[in-house]
C-alpha cells in the first residue's frame, strides 16, 4: 500500500519535473550565460595586491553585467602555477576563468623544469585589462643621478651594483635581466619577497638600487626619498610622469607585463564574445577606470583577438630573456 | 611633540563621529569573526573588503579595514584558547597554557586577560606611534638582510626556552620545523626541494595548517583514545579576574608591549617571533617555570599582548616611509593609495587631518574592541559546556574548513591531516609542539636573509659579522643559546638521562 503511494507519488514528480528539465537543457545549448549558474573568476594569487584587488571590482562589475553571480576564487600556489592549472584542468565552458599575468605564466610553460600541463596554445585569451611598466629607482642621495651614470658605472663594476628585485623570476627580475642584455652589463640582483621589502632595502642603503613596477616607487618618489632613473614604457609612465624611458637614452628595453582574463582553449566562441562584450563595456566604465587608476593601475583594455596576438609578441620578445635565464 | 598631540586630539575628535564610530565597530565585529574562524585571515578578509569601500570616503573605509586588522588578531585568540585551534601562527603559543586554562575552568580569565593585554599593548604601540614614529622607522630601515638574518638567528635561540622536559626531543622538534620550512622552490636559484613532483608542495607548507594540525587535530585525535575528560563547569563569573591573575599579568603585559613594538616597526618581521618572544621571556624570568604549559595565565597575558603591539607597530613604516610591514598593511595601503593618499612622510603634512583621524581610530578600535569583547567572554566560554563528542567534532570541522578555504585546496586538508598524526604522535612520545611551529615560521625567514646577505657580499659570510648591529644580534643569540643551554642542560640532565 505504502509502496503503490510511493510509486505513484514519484511518477506524478517526474512528470511535473520532465518538461521543466527539458527547458533548462534547451537554455543551456542556446544561452551563456545560463541564468543562477555562477561564474567563477580564479586568482591565482592570495587575497591583497593588483591583480587581486582587479579581479574583485571586474567581477562586481561582471556581476551586474551577465546577472550570473561572479565569484572570485584565491588558488595561489607555486608563483600562480596551482591557480592556473585548476583553471586550464576545468571545463571549457565559460564559467571557470582565470586572471593570467604576463610573464609569469611564461615562466611556468617555458621553463620544462616546473611540468606546466600548458602551453600558450592551451588559453583562450578574453581580455587584457591592464599593463604595467618598469622602472630603476635609487636613493635620493645617490652618486648616480642619471641613468646613464647608472648603466656607467655597472660598466665599470660588473656584478658590483647591487639592484634589489622582488624575487627570482617575478617581473621586475625579468626586466632586470633584459636590461643588463641590452646595456651589456651585469649587475648583483638581490632577491627580495616582493615591491615593499625592497623598497625598505633601499631606502636602508643595503642595495644601490631597486627594479620595480611604476607604483611601487609612488609613495617615495612622492617624497623625495628616491630618485627614479627610467622607465621600460615606450613613452612616459603616467605613474612616473617626467621620467625618460630606458629607449630614449639609447638603452633598448621596452618591458610591460600584461594582466587579462583568460578562459581554457576550446571555449565556444559564442560564449567568448559574451564574456569579451561585458568585459569591453565594464572597461570603459568611469568607475572601473577611476578605481584602478587609484589603485595605482593603468588599464588598458584588448579583445580576445588583440590580447592573443599581444601573447604571441610578448613571448616572442621576452622568451628568449627568460629562456637565457632558466638556463643561468 | 605638543603639537603632534594637539593634532591627536583634534583625530580622535574626527574618529569619534557616529559615522567613523559605527564603520569602527563594524571592522571589529566583522574582523573579530574572521578571527574566530580559522583559514581566513586578517589578509584575506581585508582584502575582500576593499573593492567593497570604493566609493566610501577614505576616514570610514580606512578606519573599517583597520578594525578588521586587528580585531581578527583577537579573534584568532578566542580559538585557540577555547579549542586549541590557532586561527593564525601568532596565535599558536597561546595555545599551550590558554587551552589548558580553558580545561582547567579557566576560559573566561584567559580571554579577559587576551582582551586586556591587546588592548594595553595597542594603546601603548600607538602612543608610540605618536611620538617615536619618525626615529624608529630610520631604526626599522638598518635592518638589511644581515640584520634581519642575525635577529631572527636570536629568534630562534629562543627555541631552548621552549624546552619540555628534555632537550633533546626539543631539539628534534625544531630541526623537524626546519625541515618543513626546506619544502617547496628555494628562493635563490629556484631548485625544487622535497616537492616530489607534486605542484602544491612547490610553496611549500603553510605554516597556518601545520599549526592547525599539530594543535587542533592532535588534540583531537589524542581525545579519540576513549579517556572522556569530564566537562568542566565553567561559571559564568569566571571571566573576572583575580587579584593574583592581576599581580600575575602586570609585568608580562608591560614587557610584552615593549617587544611587540620594538618587533614590530622593523619591516617584515612575523608577528610569530614576537608572540615566541614574549612566551619564552615571562617562562624564562617566572620563578615557577612549571606552570608553564599547564595554565599560567602569563602564558597568556605576554603573548597576546605582544602580538597586538606588533600589529600596532606594524604601522610605523607605513606612515613615516610609506613602506607596509606586513601583507595586512600592505592592503591597507592600498585603500590609502585608493583614496589618492599616498602614505609616507608626506601624509601628515598634505593630509593630516585624515592621517591623525586614522591613527585615532587605531585606538578608538582598541577600546572597542575591549568593550565588545568583555561581556562576550561568558558566552564564548559557555562553549566549554558543549559535550565533549560535540565539541571535538566541531574543533575538526573548523581545522577542515579552514585547511581548505586558506587557498581554496583540498590538497591542505591532507597535509591538515599529515600534522594531526604527527601532533598526536609528538603528544604521546612526549615531544613538545611549539618549537616546530616556531622554526618553521623562522626557516623560510632565516634562509631567506642569509641569502639575500650573500647575493650582497658575493658569497662572503664576514657580511654577517662585520656590521655592528649584525654581529651584536648574532653575540646576543650566542649568548642567549649557551646561557639557556647550560641551565636547561643542568635542570633536565635526569630526564635526557633516560632516553
Amino acid at each position: 500500500m505504502r509502496r503503490a503511494f510511493l510509486a505513484g507519488f514519484a511518477t506524478a514528480t517526474a512528470a511535473i519535473m520532465l518538461p521543466w528539465f527539458f527547458a533548462i537543457a534547451s537554455a543551456q545549448a542556446q544561452t551563456f550565460p545560463e541564468r543562477g549558474r555562477p561564474i567563477t573568476l580564479i586568482v591565482p594569487y592570495t587575497p591583497g595586491g593588483g591583480v587581486d584587488f582587479v579581479a574583485r571590482t571586474t567581477a562586481a562589475a561582471l556581476e551586474r553585467e551577465l546577472s550570473v553571480p561572479v565569484q572570485v576564487a584565491n588558488r595561489p600556489g607555486a608563483g600562480a602555477q596551482v591557480g592556473i592549472t585548476s583553471m586550464i584542468r576545468s571545463r571549457p565552458d565559460g564559467y571557470t576563468l582565470a586572471m593570467i599575468v604576463k610573464p609569469t605564466v611564461l615562466t611556468h610553460y617555458l621553463d620544462a623544469s616546473r611540468n606546466a600541463i600548458y602551453t600558450r596554445a592551451s588559453f583562450q585569451p578574453i581580455a587584457h585589462l591592464y599593463s604595467v611598466s618598469y622602472a630603476v629607482a635609487v636613493p635620493a642621495n645617490s652618486p648616480y643621478q642619471d641613468f646613464r651614470s647608472f648603466i656607467a658605472a655597472a660598466r665599470a663594476n660588473p656584478e658590483r651594483i647591487k639592484i634589489a628585485d622582488a624575487g627570482l623570476m617575478t617581473a621586475p627580475h625579468v626586466m632586470l635581466s633584459m636590461l643588463e642584455r641590452a646595456a651589456g652589463v651585469r649587475f648583483a640582483p638581490v632577491h627580495f619577497n616582493g615591491g615593499a621589502p625592497a623598497m625598505a632595502a633601499l631606502l636602508g642603503g643595503h642595495v644601490e638600487g631597486m627594479s620595480g613596477g611604476g607604483s611601487d616607487f609612488v609613495p617615495q618618489l612622492g617624497s623625495g626619498q628616491i630618485k627614479v632613473l627610467a622607465v621600460t614604457a615606450d613613452g612616459e609612465d603616467p605613474l612616473l610622469p617626467g621620467i625618460a624611458s630606458m629607449r630614449s637614452m639609447g638603452v633598448d628595453v621596452l618591458f610591460n607585463t600584461g594582466t587579462g582574463i583568460a578562459a581554457p582553449a576550446g571555449t565556444p566562441a559564442t560564449t567568448v564574445q559574451v564574456l569579451e562584450g561585458a568585459l569591453a563595456r565594464i572597461a570603459a566604465t568611469e568607475i572601473w577606470q577611476r578605481a584602478l587608476i587609484g589603485y595605482g593601475i593603468t588599464p588598458r583594455f584588448m579583445g580576445a583577438r588583440d590580447y592573443a596576438a599581444f601573447w604571441l609578441d610578448f613571448e616572442q620578445r621576452v622568451g628568449p630573456v627568460l629562456q637565457a635565464m632558466f638556463a643561468r | 611633540m605638543e603639537s603632534s598631540i594637539g593634532l591627536l586630539l583634534g583625530g580622535l575628535a574626527t574618529a569619534l563621529e557616529p559615522g567613523n564610530l559605527l564603520f569602527a565597530l563594524i571592522g571589529c565585529v566583522l574582523g573579530t569573526l574572521v578571527g574566530v574562524l580559522p583559514g581566513l585571515g586578517p589578509v584575506a578578509a581585508t582584502a575582500m573588503l576593499l573593492p567593497v569601500t570604493v566609493g566610501m570616503a577614505p576616514v570610514p573605509s580606512i578606519i573599517m579595514l583597520s578594525a578588521i586588522y586587528y580585531g581578527a588578531m583577537y579573534g584568532g585568540t578566542i580559538t585557540s584558547v577555547l579549542v586549541n585551534v590557532p586561527g593564525e601562527a601568532a596565535s599558536a603559543i597561546t595555545c599551550l597554557d590558554g587551552y589548558q586554562m580553558a580545561r582547567q575552568g579557566r576560559a573566561g580569565a584567559a580571554l579577559a586577560i587576551a582582551a586586556i593585554g591587546s588592548f594595553i599593548g595597542g594603546t601603548l604601540a600607538t602612543m608610540g606611534l605618536v611620538l617615536l614614529a619618525q626615529p624608529l622607522a630610520r631604526l626599522g630601515l638598518r635592518f638589511g638582510p644581515p640584520e634581519f638574518f642575525a635577529l631572527m638567528i636570536l629568534g630562534l635561540s629562543l627555541v631552548v626556552g621552549l624546552a619540555g622536559r628534555s632537550i633533546l626531543r626539543t631539539l628534534a622538534s625544531a630541526v623537524l620545523g626546519l625541515f618543513v620550512a626546506m619544502v617547496g622552490i628555494d628562493p635563490v636559484i629556484g631548485a625544487q626541494r622535497y616537492t616530489f613532483g607534486s605542484l602544491e608542495l612547490l610553496d611549500g607548507v603553510n605554516v597556518v595548517v601545520v599549526a592547525m594540525g599539530l594543535f587542533g587535530v592532535g588534540e583531537v585525535l589524542l581525545n579519540l583514545e576513549g579517556k572522556p575528560v569530564r566537562p568542566i563547569a565553567v561559571s559564568l563569573g569566571s571571566a573576572t579576574l583575580k587579584r593574583a591573575d592581576w599581580r600575575a599579568s602586570a609585568m608580562p603585559i608591560l614587557r610584552g608591549s615593549a617587544i611587540g613594538f620594538v618587533l614590530g616597526f622593523i619591516p617584515g618581521v612575523s608577528a610569530v617571533v614576537s608572540s615566541f618572544a614574549s612566551y619564552v621571556l615571562e617562562r624564562k624570568l617566572s620563578r615557577t617555570p612549571d606552570r608553564f604549559g599547564n595554565g599560567a595565565i602569563e602564558g597568556v597575558a605576554g603573548p597576546e599582548t605582544a602580538n597586538n603591539a606588533h600589529a600596532n607597530a606594524a604601522l610605523i613604516p607605513l606612515f613615516t616611509l610609506g613602506i607596509p610591514g606586513s601583507s595586512t598593511v600592505a592592503v591597507l595601503m592600498g585603500a590609502f593609495m585608493m583614496n589618492g593618499l599616498t602614505p609616507g612622510p608626506f601624509l601628515f603634512r598634505d593630509h593630516a587631518d585624515i592621517a591623525w583621524a586614522v591613527i585615532a581610530s587605531l585606538y578608538v578600535g582598541n577600546v572597542i574592541l575591549l568593550v565588545l569583547n568583555l561581556p562576550l567572554i561568558p558566552l564564548w566560554a559557555s562553549i566549554m559546556r558543549v559535550p565533549h563528542a560535540v565539541l571535538m567534532t566541531i574543533i575538526l570541522a573548523l581545522c577542515v574548513l579552514g585547511a581548505y578555504t586558506l587557498e581554496s585546496n583540498a590538497f591542505n586538508v591532507w597535509m591538515l591531516l599529515l600534522f594531526g598524526i604527527i601532533g598526536y604522535l609528538m603528544r604521546k612520545l612526549d615531544f613538545p609542539i611549539a618549537p616546530l611551529v616556531l622554526t618553521a615560521v623562522l626557516g623560510p625567514l632565516i634562509e631567506q636573509s642569509l641569502r639575500r646577505s650573500l647575493e650582497m657580499s658575493r658569497g662572503d659570510f664576514s657580511i654577517l659579522f662585520a656590521r655592528p648591529l649584525s654581529l651584536s644580534l648574532l653575540v646576543l643569540a650566542a649568548l642567549v643559546l649557551a646561557g639557556s643551554t647550560v641551565q636547561a642542560v643542568a635542570k633536565l640532565r635526569g630526564a635526557d638521562a633516560q632516553i
